[in-house]
């Protein structure tokens, strides 16, 4: 990204001091009845929407509802934009009169309508956002969705009436897209404050539903009063934030009120007993490693190794020059950062290469690496018995350490008894391991082995960072960072594709898991994840 | 408590100078106000929500280290004579007997006289009779180290400005600079990150305007002297921490002595109850991803360590888009 300079500073400066937030408020009785009946099932429900029959049935329900009142498309591309299966969700409709048929009566009606409104050819969050493309130009669009930044990009410069309007994320925002008008789909409380306090444009146009609840207003946000005189020991001063002009929200909300937080389909939640699984049954061939449950734009999510030294290549777009492509530490990883993974085939992208690196020998290399591990723990297992790799480590541990090997902690050991590993990293240590699994003998030639893996390895990470590099300076990221995912194709013959997805969240808890579930994609869309 | 003079600096953008905006200054001025606050018994803590977090920081800690420079006192004219009496002679330097006349010179063997040592600045040749300048401590700054031949006239003109950095003595005006010396110090600790403030400091062009028309040019850096930017034998005036590396370091840690400027909530966050007896400026960009945790961090502080002893900075608006809260709190 191009650092800001004073000037661009002060533009920001300046659309602060100038900038209003107009709000639009716009109709349509059938989304709105439609709404109204999905939250009145969702509140019957209760407890039981946590049911898997009805996670299945209404997880695209609500997706299409929050496509309806957060995108401007007309209602029958939305609809396909959301890839809602109607066949499957009738037969849902027709199971529910068997499972639940207190609710079949109200699950019918509500995809009736749903699917009524998907024929619709418009949608009426057009109309007011081709007025402000007539009357200025330089409008861009922020909304809710970003798995939908593509169709209506589309969609836009295939439309006389919306050409030359423009998407864009809310992380953009963040930094120099400056324009003269920002539409914002929704209500405020979808999007982060900053777009309001901090705006990159002059006007700002909300424009949401009216049975939506919108009670924001920008405010305070340290604790105390700043109307209060300085004191002695405080003083509190506000500067200037756009006022909001329009239709203004009822001053109190009412149960009728649907709020913005209702529409939003429910933060995937995947599913952490499938993910334990591996962790929990123990089996002494079973390679488990400690892992980070990482959240990606667009529903998915990857889960990243979280052993001491594990690190993840980003791209960071708020950097310049090399240190815009970096490897981070799992533990330093951070919202806004793009995480770079395989994007065919799932799993580590350094290894493949490396082993190209290697050629000939990486057959006879990996099959160093591979003796020197399954020796290891069958040796282990034959002195302490057919217990958990966790318990394994911990015991090889409590013999290693005494013999001088510092490093030998039982979660080190635990990550050299992985697949992931090359060797210990100090030579003796690598030595004193070979000694317990009886490979003392062949020392020579498996750290031999070893110390080649370990170069091509270096070799191929370095290799993968220049062409990000090289790429990263030839292409626009607007897409990334519009979109939130990018793909760069690094070529068969060296890097095959690796995909940028911007990082929403990581879980603190580190989860076991089955090392072979590391670094795959995972997507809320593919029900696996979830079930 | 008023704001402090602003600084005249301008800024190119498209080719052309501007004079620095309103913000800029209000940010150089928190820095001004902040070095003049005492530390006794309190410390200022003063969080600046802003739009966008750039440069902000870096002009706090340029107000800083200009006002700074500004209240020498005896205990640096100590110093300075110190570190110039221990240099050997030959050394090159230039000598400022009064403002607007600068002369180049050689040190020689330090004498003493009257009972008290002076360090001898030589600024003839010998063949101009080697004429001598026999200075005692209160004097110290007005010598400092420049990078000339060390050839001496037989008499001096007005050629020797460019031995002088021009941009430096605009910006430090009537404090005499000495061209930050040559002793090390460290005024105040940035914190952040090391791309971005570098960008900033080192490689954006600043000028000094006189009746229209750019009279010097230069980087932050030059009044800055951040240790992590500085070339060969400079001295430097302030310290970078950046957050995407290890702890502060406790020498870093001990040598601040004005401030401690957190770019951004990262930094806060992470070290933010380090040099619990220095004051703090923390910058909190809306835009950032763990601004709310810094928001947090600050109301928590404030409603838990806050005393009511003693001022709390200037008086003036926050910036558009900014809020400000000011509170002291015990130094511990």
């Amino acid at each position: 990204m191009t650092p800001f300079s004073i000037g661009s500073a002060t533009s920001v400066y300046s659309d602060v001091s100038r900038c209003e937030i107009v709000r639009h408020t716009i109709d349509h009785p059938g989304l709105a009845s439609a709404a109204f009946s999905l939250r009145a099932l969702v509140q019957a429900l209760a407890d039981e929407a946590e049911d898997e029959y009805w996670r299945q049935t209404l997880g695209p329900i609500r997706k299409l509802a929050f496509a309806f009142c957060s995108t401007p498309l007309p209602f029958s591309t939305a609809a396909a934009a959301t890839g809602v299966d109607w066949s499957k969700l009738q037969r849902q409709v027709s199971r529910c009169q068997q499972l639940f048929p207190d609710s079949h009566r109200a699950l019918a009606g509500l995809v009736q309508q749903l699917e009524a409104l998907s024929q619709e050819n418009t949608s009426p969050l057009i109309v007011p956002l081709a007025t402000l493309n007539a009357r200025r130009s330089g409008l861009s669009v922020v909304m809710r969705n970003p798995r939908m930044h593509q169709a209506v990009a589309a969609h836009f410069s295939a439309s006389i009436e919306l050409r030359g309007a423009g998407v864009v994320s809310p992380l953009q925002l963040r930094g120099g897209h400056f324009c003269d008008t920002l539409a914002v789909i929704g209500p405020c409380n979808w999007f982060p404050e900053y777009i309001f306090t901090a705006p990159r444009a002059t006007e700002i146009h909300v424009i949401s539903f009216r049975w939506i609840r919108d009670g924001w207003k920008p405010g305070p946000i340290f604790l105390t009063n700043p109307e209060l005189a300085p004191s002695k020991g405080r003083n509190h001063r506000i500067g200037k934030l756009p006022p909001v002009r329009g239709e203004q929200p009822q001053p109190a909300a009412t149960p009728a009120d649907i709020l913005p937080a209702d529409l939003i389909p429910p933060f995937p939640a995947f599913n952490r007993r499938v993910l334990n699984a591996a962790g929990t049954h123990h089996g002494v061939l079973e390679e488990t490693a400690e892992a980070l449950l990482c959240h990606l734009s667009g529903s998915r999510a990857v889960l990243l190794a979280a052993d001491e030294g594990a690190s993840a290549l980003v791209i960071d777009t708020t950097e310049t020059g090399r240190a815009s492509v970096r490897r981070v530490p799992t533990g330093e990883l951070e919202p806004g950062l793009y995480l770079l993974l395989r994007t065919s085939g799932g799993g580590g992208f350094i290894a493949p290469l490396a082993d190209r690196i290697l050629g000939a020998a990486a057959a006879k290399c990996r099959s160093h690496q591979a003796e020197w591990k399954s020796r290891l723990i069958a040796s282990v297992v034959e002195r302490f018995g057919p217990v958990g790799r966790r318990q394994l480590a911990a015991k090889l541990s409590s013999v290693l350490q005494p013999q001088g090997v510092s490093s030998a902690s039982p979660a080190n050991v635990h990550y050299w008894m992985s697949s992931k590993c090359i060797r210990p990293r100090k030579a003796e240590d690598f030595m004193a391991v070979l000694r317990f699994a009886g490979l003392e003998a062949r020392a020579k030639e498996l750290l031999a082995a070893m110390d080649d893996i370990d170069r091509a390895h270096k070799r191929a990470g370095f290799l993968i960072r220049r062409m990000l590099l090289q790429q990263i300076g030839q292409v626009s990221l607007d897409a990334l960072e519009r979109d939130g995912e990018m793909v760069f194709d690094l070529g068969d013959h060296d890097g095959g594709t690796l995909s940028a997805f911007l990082i929403t969240g990581i879980e603190k808890e580190p989860l076991e898991v089955a090392a072979d579930q590391i670094e795959v994609l995972m997507d809320a869309e593919d029900e696996a994840w979830l079930a | 408590m008023t704001l402090a003079s602003p600084v005249h600096l301008h800024f190119e953008d498209s080719g052309e100078w501007h004079s620095l905006p309103e913000w800029a200054e209000y940010f150089i001025s928190v820095g001004k106000l902040l070095a003049s606050e005492p530390h006794s018994g309190s410390r200022l803590v003063s969080a600046i929500v802003v739009p966008t977090r750039a440069f902000a920081a870096a002009f706090v800690a340029l107000g800083m280290v200009i006002n700074e420079a500004a209240g020498r006192d005896r205990a640096s004219e100590a110093a300075h004579f110190q570190d110039l009496f221990d240099l050997p002679p030959g050394t090159t330097v230039i000598y400022r007997p009064k403002p607007g006349k600068i002369l180049r010179g050689v040190l020689q063997s330090p004498v003493e006289y009257a009972g008290q040592l002076r360090i001898r600045v030589q600024v003839h040749s010998k063949e101009g009779g080697a004429l001598t300048h026999v200075l005692g401590e209160e004097r110290a700054l007005q010598v400092q180290l420049a990078g000339h031949s060390g050839k001496l006239p037989k008499s001096q003109g007005s050629a020797n400005s460019r031995f002088v950095n021009g941009f430096v003595e605009g910006l430090l005006g009537d404090a005499d600079p000495v061209q930050l010396g040559v002793r090390s110090k460290v005024v105040c600790a940035l914190v952040g990150r090391k791309n971005a403030l570098e960008q900033e400091i080192r490689k954006t062009p600043l000028a000094i305007h006189l009746n229209g028309h750019p009279q010097a040019e230069g980087m932050l850096q030059d009044v800055l002297r951040v240790d992590r930017f500085i070339t060969g034998q400079q001295a430097y005036r302030s310290a970078l921490v950046p957050v995407a590396g290890e702890p502060p370091s406790i020498g870093v840690g001990r040598a601040v002595e004005t401030g401690v400027v957190f770019d951004g909530a990262t930094g806060f966050l992470k070290w933010g109850d380090r040099w619990r007896d220095r004051h703090q400026v923390i910058i909190l960009d809306r835009t950032e991803p763990y601004f709310d945790d810094a928001v947090s961090a600050i109301n928590n502080r404030f409603s838990q360590r806050r005393t009511d002893d003693g001022s709390t900075l200037t008086d003036a608006e926050a910036p558009p888009g900014g809020e400000v809260l000011a509170f002291r709190e015990a130094a511990t």
